[in-house]
């Protein structure tokens, strides 16, 4: 049986260099050298403790955030719907991340004009849907594209929070069927939704503290789930039903707004 | 049918507006801000994949009203009928028809093509699609079975005013 295959980006050129989401302002400066040691061990952790096997794509000076590759695209099968990003700092990197999956052998789509869409940060696939966010940096309207290309359906949730602006960083579908979800990152119809479609046994909500510590943003490979360290509410919860929790440092890349799950992406 | 037209917008929307329950936080917003709604047709998608399509008429006391619910509603995919084209299937033999070809028995009153409304001509209501002749630019109801081969039949609810 093949590994699974995720994506990555080396942090070779990574910073903070401008301000896009509201994690990015404030902060001390990035220390550019600790994220290069973090972004490794995130790098070895996905090897040696979840299995995978990780593909790397070339950082492109002049991109910081090409280092978050859940945004490159929205990837099914052997198709992948390129990212058309909202700010126009980021809007660069959908012409790279389109020459690795068309390198790679992959179909790709690229979305109309004036539809914006961020990739598997906005869109997870859970069981045989979507789970897919709108409003901050993806529209609706790519919701549809999304169907059409890959005949999933989509469940559309608005993200009502500006600091959580992806909604991988709302909520982390496992492998098993749990959700790691922040209820308050949605409005009651959100909830809703997430509540119909998913038994309470399954659902494991984060708290607003854990949330802002990128708890759901996490990466799941079978039973293994990768996620920043310092959720010890959720680590213990995880832990408890039997999932093997594997914490790491990624707080530089959290200056930027991304954390572990936005730093990789499920290509295979 | 609503007479001002500056109180008044023709809007759709598209997708799994159902399942994501988009369509009723759209009608709740309407309500919330103080306009009103007429339903003029809802097509439910059956199949997990299949797309529901909602054309709806909106009316408010005052255009700012108008725009304001606009602005709420475009998030959510809401947009002015105008906006967008019918989607023409052609039938690929006679009788044979796209699956979600447009039947209702709320008839439309004109249909949105190639930047053009054309008026359609009035019918009993029945079971019956929409066909588009685009050389004579005339749309005509027609029993499924009555569908020639290549006649261009009307697909989902985009682009239908009633």
């Amino acid at each position: 049986m093949s590994k699974p295959q995720i994506l990555m980006c080396p942090p070779t050129y990574f910073e903070v260099a401008y301000v896009i989401n509201p994690w990015m302002a404030g902060n001390e400066p990035c220390d550019v050298e600790l994220a290069k040691r973090q972004w490794e061990g995130l790098y070895q952790a996905l090897i040696q403790k979840a299995g995978a096997e990780v593909l790397l794509m070339e950082p492109v000076e002049g991109l910081p955030d090409l280092v978050f590759t859940a945004n490159a695209a929205f990837v099914h099968r052997k198709k992948a719907i390129i990212a058309n990003f909202k700010h126009p700092e980021r809007q660069p990197e959908s012409d790279y991340d389109e020459q690795w999956f068309r390198a790679h052998g992959f179909t790709t789509v690229r979305l109309p004009e004036g539809v914006y869409f961020e990739g598997a940060g906005d869109a997870l696939i859970w069981q045989d849907r979507v789970l897919a966010g709108y409003r901050t940096r993806t529209d609706i309207e790519s919701h549809n594209v999304m169907t059409a290309e890959t005949g999933l359906s989509v469940l559309s949730l608005e993200l009502i929070d500006e600091r959580f602006y992806h909604v991988d960083v709302t909520l982390c579908p496992l492998e098993d069927g749990h959700l790691i979800y922040y209820p308050g990152a949605f409005d009651d119809y959100g909830r809703s939704v997430i509540e119909a479609h998913v038994p309470p046994e399954k659902r494991i909500p984060v708290s607003a503290e854990e949330a802002a510590r990128f708890a759901c943003n996490a990466v799941n490979v079978g039973d293994t789930v990768v996620l920043n360290q310092g959720s010890t509410q959720l680590i213990d919860t995880l832990r408890e039903r039997g999932f093997n929790v594997v914490p790491v440092d990624v707080s530089e890349f959290i200056k930027s707004g991304g954390s572990t799950k936005c730093l990789t992406l499920r290509v295979g | 049918m609503p007479s001002n037209t500056t109180t008044t917008a023709h809007l759709m929307m598209t997708g799994h507006i159902l399942d994501s329950l988009t369509l009723s936080k759209v009608f709740d917003k309407i309500l919330d801000l103080g306009g009103d709604y007429l339903l003029n047709d809802l097509q439910i998608g059956l199949g997990k994949k299949d797309f529901s399509y909602l054309n709806l008429t909106v009316e408010t006391e005052t255009p700012e009203q108008l725009d304001r619910i606009l602005a709420e509603l475009k998030p959510y995919g809401v947009a002015p009928v105008e906006n967008a084209s019918a989607t023409l299937q052609a039938a690929t033999a006679d009788g044979v028809v796209d699956e979600h070809a447009y039947t209702s028995h709320a008839l439309p009153t004109a249909v949105h093509v190639e930047g053009q409304w054309i008026p359609v001509e009035a019918h009993e209501k029945d079971e019956l699609v929409l066909v588009v002749n685009l050389d004579c630019q005339t749309a005509v109801f027609k029993k499924p079975t009555d569908v020639k081969a290549k006649e261009l039949v009307v697909v989902g609810l985009a682009g239908l005013r009633w």
